[in-house]
């Protein structure tokens, strides 16, 4: 690998150039200003000394403590049925519990005002009655539970059922089991889990902005408060931005350890059937449900309806010249919101892709750029507005005032961590010996990464996309910050008609929420969720279902060889159900993309002893290496071979799903998990199909007929090409 | 291929989008603050004089255009800013990043100098912002309040306000974001001054535990919460019967909206605060030649009679025939003495009052 080292410095220049200019310039400005160029001690001082300040200081932690705490209380029983019980619509609703995670704030706080908010369709006004603190925590519950059910539920699976009967055999109760073993070793999941709800809260701004009213504020608010108006506070804002700073990159880094610790615990359990669901079970699942669909069907009549009635009035005034927010012109709003979803969009997952090429290789480098590619995670939308405002303020060199490019930036920051999250499993899961062997092929480092890599990487990078897209449209915080009135954005214009009073306005408001929604989730429809990618970008637990297509037929040895007598190295043959994790199609899935079919044909050979049998006729998996790339491998050759290719180790859901699937090919959905970037874990198959994907998904992933209880071989696929 | 076609679609539109921006015809924006009722017959007569097309962003009041513009200077967001006004010129900021290109319009002599002292726009002796329309920030008040009071009796002074009977009645703009609410705030501090024994703080105070409910900006304070103006919604909560707004406000009610509501202005000596608005060049301009067109044509009648009555205020130029409303339904602005503070006094002064006052408002309302 030493020749690679001038590639990867050559690699590693354009992304690290990128970053060091527009995430770590912006933020040193900020901790300049906040820390050397004025007296921090003087400034925190009075912060602290005005009421103001101090109250919502303090009720930044208390809105955050809660907002976990209650999260955790309400997503645990969600994890602990999703992992440990089988029933009916199991699938659908956990996309569905899943789905408003990449919802954006401020959908999120519209759509709940529609609920059951002062505009509630339903006529209650329980968020009203909750006050803003009970407002603010419903929203942070709404769109954090399912980290929880990723997160926790993805380690509970893996939890072996063993050890609990164990205790119950040596007489513990069942509540004694649940307490005493499940939950203990349960719990780098849980503090993993809730350093990030924290870290979400804690960087949570349009819902605190819109439903916590003018009366309550945490830290972010505060920074904008004191840079909005003609009296700007800039060393107060960066002094509040560094004290921000240091929290969150604290509950990141609580995050990073445990859930580090989270993924090294067991490995995938021998698939066993789940039990029926008990009846408690339902009782937990359907008020979440209806809580978790409500708001955007209440967004959506609420859109429709003006004065109680069935109407279009609220569409009417926004294409009124004399309406209030006319002159706005909701057009630009869209044109411009689509163009900084596009530009961010280009510079995110290049910008991921050559990161993850720049690190990929040892384990400490892994962990060195896992550190770098979370980090922008730590700084909040709003943290990174200010950094840009300071550091670009218009001093001849750095004027970019003018230029959407401050903008984007913000964006492309925030969509940029996820993206990484999305692509690294797939990434992984490309063996160097494919590109070895390409190399001895003859081909150039480039030809390898184009026409094997790419290609191979294809489907993740879509997803990634598509997430980056939609989070650059949800993106408020920032682009607040950095607003300038020709580059009005939808959240913009939402904000703008929600914090004016009236029903005219919240009609408006409504509508432009609507069309947020529909807009930023056009995702769950098209590739892929970026609902379940966001978060399971953060979870051990993954994958998606992606509409029949695509799967190489080729080997990956085929896939290698650069052979001009093929327009593609991967070819794709139609009908094809993809389910896979990152939408990945490894070369590993190459394989077991012929998958059921060839399940029964081709007896793997026996694989290490702790990898468990697949599932024959669940969607083939293509699991991510079991160790990280390049190191050595424990097990026999061939076999860590074939499964570092991503032949089908393991997975828990494979227990659980089968897969006769339209389409005249072996029609087996490929699924790749993905698993922890640095541990060898294997990640259930917990699919996950955005609302709206729901029909394509269940093509491939959940047929209704296999029985769950199929004999499970312990085998793990050895690649055609291999054998 | 699923998702491509939707990402084709997207680059395509973006391009469409971009290519839409392009405008071949020269462009004027401006950066508004809500002041153009009479937008689009200015347009057309701009049009018709020079060819070039008027556009104007909405800045939010005047306070939030400023700080758009300022967070611009130099590399502006529009070519000309409308809205700063003889309060606001003195913002920290507007000098130290030269705000405005300096010009001097042939037509200035058409200001009515009587009523408007040009030196306060002045910054070494050049001109950086030119007045449009001037008017007297006051308190206005629903004559229905008259009703509404057990005693029948009406506030006479801004202290009234300020006491039981009129609590939670007062509903005035945020001085930090509107251009009138900077003015009421400097009208109270021309009635309670620094260093009395009960100045203004002391008096913000009192108006705050009061009930006064501070709105974000002039449109919310006056077309929501205050049930005198014409455009109040009867089913919204939290009616206030008195607001700020200008001594003419009310002839504007007649004018415009319901006929039936007179307001008054409270204290007319230094209660009341007279504002000059002005439109001055951006620094940065691309278009500075046009912007000059713009501010000539700013100052003829014919501008100044579609803008200014239409604002509820008073045009700048001499002799212009004003709708009689002016004089039956206004104060007559002879008889106020409004409170007035020198250039030097609000330069050194206006930075500090108003982060005063948002630390005592953020006290009072934490």
């Amino acid at each position: 690998m030493k020749r690679g080292a001038g590639w990867r410095i050559l690699l590693g220049a354009a992304p690290a150039l990128l970053i060091l200019l527009l995430f770590l310039f912006p933020l040193l400005e900020v901790v300049r200003l906040g820390l050397v160029a004025s007296d921090p001690r003087a400034v925190l001082g009075e912060l602290w000394t005005n009421p103001y300040h101090r109250n919502r200081l303090v009720f930044t932690f208390q809105q955050a403590v809660l907002s976990t705490a209650l999260t955790l209380a309400a997503g645990l029983p969600l994890a602990w049925v999703f992992a440990h019980y089988e029933f009916p619509g199991r699938r659908a609703l956990r996309a569905l519990f899943t789905a408003p995670f990449v919802l954006p704030a401020l959908v999120v706080a519209v759509a709940l005002h529609s609920f059951v908010g002062a505009s509630s369709v339903l006529g209650v006004d329980l968020l009203g009655a909750a006050g803003p603190l009970g407002a603010i925590l419903v929203a942070h519950v709404y769109y954090n539970l399912s980290l929880v059910i990723r997160i926790v539920g993805g380690l509970l699976e893996r939890i072996p059922p063993e050890l609990s009967h164990a205790a119950r055999t040596l007489g513990a109760t069942r509540a004694a089991a649940v307490l005493r073993v499940q939950l203990p070793l349960a719990l780098p999941a849980v503090i993993a889990c809730a350093a990030l709800v924290f870290l979400f809260s804690l960087t949570s701004f349009g819902v605190i902005v819109l439903l916590g009213g003018e009366h309550v504020g945490t830290i972010e608010t505060l920074i904008w408060d004191n840079v909005k108006s003609i009296v700007a506070h800039y060393d107060r804002a960066a002094a509040l931005g560094v004290l921000q700073l240091a929290t969150t990159l604290t509950a990141l880094l609580l995050y990073v350890h445990f859930q580090r610790r989270a993924q090294a615990r067991f490995r995938p359990p021998p698939a066993y059937e789940r039990p029926r669901l008990p009846s408690w079970g339902w009782s937990v699942l359907v008020p979440t449900a209806l809580f978790l669909m409500g708001p955007s069907f209440a967004l959506a009549v609420a859109a429709f309806t003006y004065d109680g009635s069935w109407s279009i009035e609220g569409v009417r005034l926004l294409t009124t010249r004399e309406a209030p927010l006319g002159s706005y012109s909701v057009g630009r709003a869209i044109l411009n919101s689509l163009q900084f979803g596009i530009l961010a969009t280009a510079i995110a997952v290049p910008l991921a892709l050559l990161s993850l090429l720049a690190f990929r290789g040892s384990a400490r480098r892994l962990r060195l750029g896992e550190a770098f590619l979370l980090a922008p995670l730590g700084a909040s939308p709003v943290l990174l507005g200010l950094g840009m405002l300071v550091a670009f303020d218009g001093e001849p060199l750095w004027d970019l005032r003018a230029h959407p490019l401050r903008i984007v930036a913000v964006h492309t920051l925030v969509a940029f961590p996820f993206v990484t999250r999305i692509l690294a499993p797939t990434f992984d899961a490309i063996e160097s010996n494919l590109r070895d062997a390409a190399r001895t092929l003859g081909a150039s480092p480039i030809q390898t990464f184009l026409r094997i890599e790419l290609p191979l990487l294809g489907p993740a990078l879509r997803v990634g996309a598509i997430f980056a897209f939609a989070t650059s449209l949800g993106e408020f915080g920032g682009t607040l910050l950095l607003r300038r009135p020709e580059w009005l954005t939808l959240p913009l214009a939402i904000f703008d008609a929600f914090a004016r009073p009236g029903a005219s306005y919240r009609a408006q408001a409504e509508v432009l929420t609507f069309l947020l929604l529909v807009v930023a989730t056009p995702s769950s429809s098209r590739g892929s969720t970026p609902t379940s990618t966001a978060d399971r970008s953060f979870a051990t637990s993954t994958s998606t279902c992606r509409p029949a297509r695509s799967t190489s037929s080729s080997g990956p040895a085929d896939a290698a060889r650069p052979r001009s007598s093929r327009p593609s190295p991967v070819s794709i043959p139609p009908g094809r159900g993809a389910c896979s994790s990152t939408a990945t199609r490894s070369p590993g899935s190459l394989p077991s993309g012929a998958a059921s079919s060839s399940s029964t044909r081709r007896t793997p050979s026996s694989p290490t002893s702790t990898s468990h049998a697949t599932s024959r006729s669940r969607p083939a998996c293509g699991v991510r290496p079991t160790r990280p790339a390049g190191s050595p491998t424990s097990c026999g050759s061939w076999d860590s071979k074939g499964s570092a290719l991503g032949a089908s180790t393991t997975s828990p859901a494979g227990r659980s799903s089968a897969s006769p699937s339209p389409g005249p090919s072996p029609p087996t959905p490929a699924c790749s998990f993905s698993t922890s970037r640095t541990r060898p874990s294997t990640a259930p198959c917990g699919s996950s199909c955005g609302p709206t994907s729901a029909g394509s998904c269940a093509t491939g992933a959940r047929p209704p007929s296999t029985s769950p209880t199929t004999t499970r071989r312990p085998s793990r696929w050895r690649t055609p090409s291999l054998s | 291929m699923n998702a491509n076609p939707m990402i084709a679609a997207l680059v395509a539109s973006a391009l469409a989008a971009g290519c839409l921006f392009v405008d071949a015809e020269p462009t004027l924006t401006i950066l508004d603050q809500g002041s153009f009722p009479q937008f689009d017959a200015i347009q057309s007569s701009f049009q018709n004089q020079t060819g070039a097309r008027l556009v104007k962003i909405e800045g939010g009041d005047a306070g939030t255009a400023l700080k758009t513009a300022l967070l611009g200077a130099g590399n502006p967001p529009a070519d000309i800013l409308f809205g700063v006004d003889n309060a606001l010129f003195f913002t920290k900021g507007v000098r130290e990043k030269r705000l405005f290109v300096p010009y001097t319009s042939p037509n200035i002599g058409r200001i009515d100098t009587e009523v408007i002292d040009l030196e306060t726009f002045k910054v070494d002796g050049e001109l950086w912002a030119t007045p449009c329309e001037y008017g007297y920030i006051s308190v206005n008040y629903d004559i229905t309040l008259k009703d509404r009071t057990p005693s029948d009796e009406l506030p006479t002074t801004l202290r009234d306000l300020a006491t039981k009977p009129w609590a939670s009645k007062f509903v005035v703009p945020d001085p930090r974001f509107s251009s009138p609410g900077l003015g009421f705030l400097l009208a109270s501090i021309g009635t309670f001054p620094d260093g009395a024994p009960y100045d203004w703080k002391d008096y913000w105070r009192d108006l705050l535990n009061n009930g006064t409910k501070v709105a974000k900006d002039w449109t919310e304070a006056y077309v929501y919460y205050y049930t005198g103006g014409g455009h109040w919604d009867e089913k919204a909560p939290d009616g206030r019967n008195i607001t700020v707004s200008y001594t003419t406000s009310p002839a504007a009610e007649v004018l415009f909206g319901t006929p039936t509501v007179p307001g008054v202005s409270l204290e007319p000596k230094r209660g009341v605060f007279p504002q000059v608005e002005t439109m001055g060049i951006l620094r940065g301009s691309k278009n500075v030649d046009l912007a000059k067109k713009f501010i000539d044509f700013m100052l003829t009648d014919e501008f100044q009679i579609l803008n200014a009555p239409y604002n509820a205020v008073y045009p700048v130029v001499k002799d212009v025939v004003l709708p009689s409303e002016f004089v039956t339904s206004a104060t007559d602005p002879h008889d106020l003495e409004p409170a007035t503070f020198t250039p030097a006094v609000l330069r050194t002064n206006l930075d500090r009052w108003v982060t005063e006052w948002e630390t005592l408002y953020q006290s009072e309302t934490a």
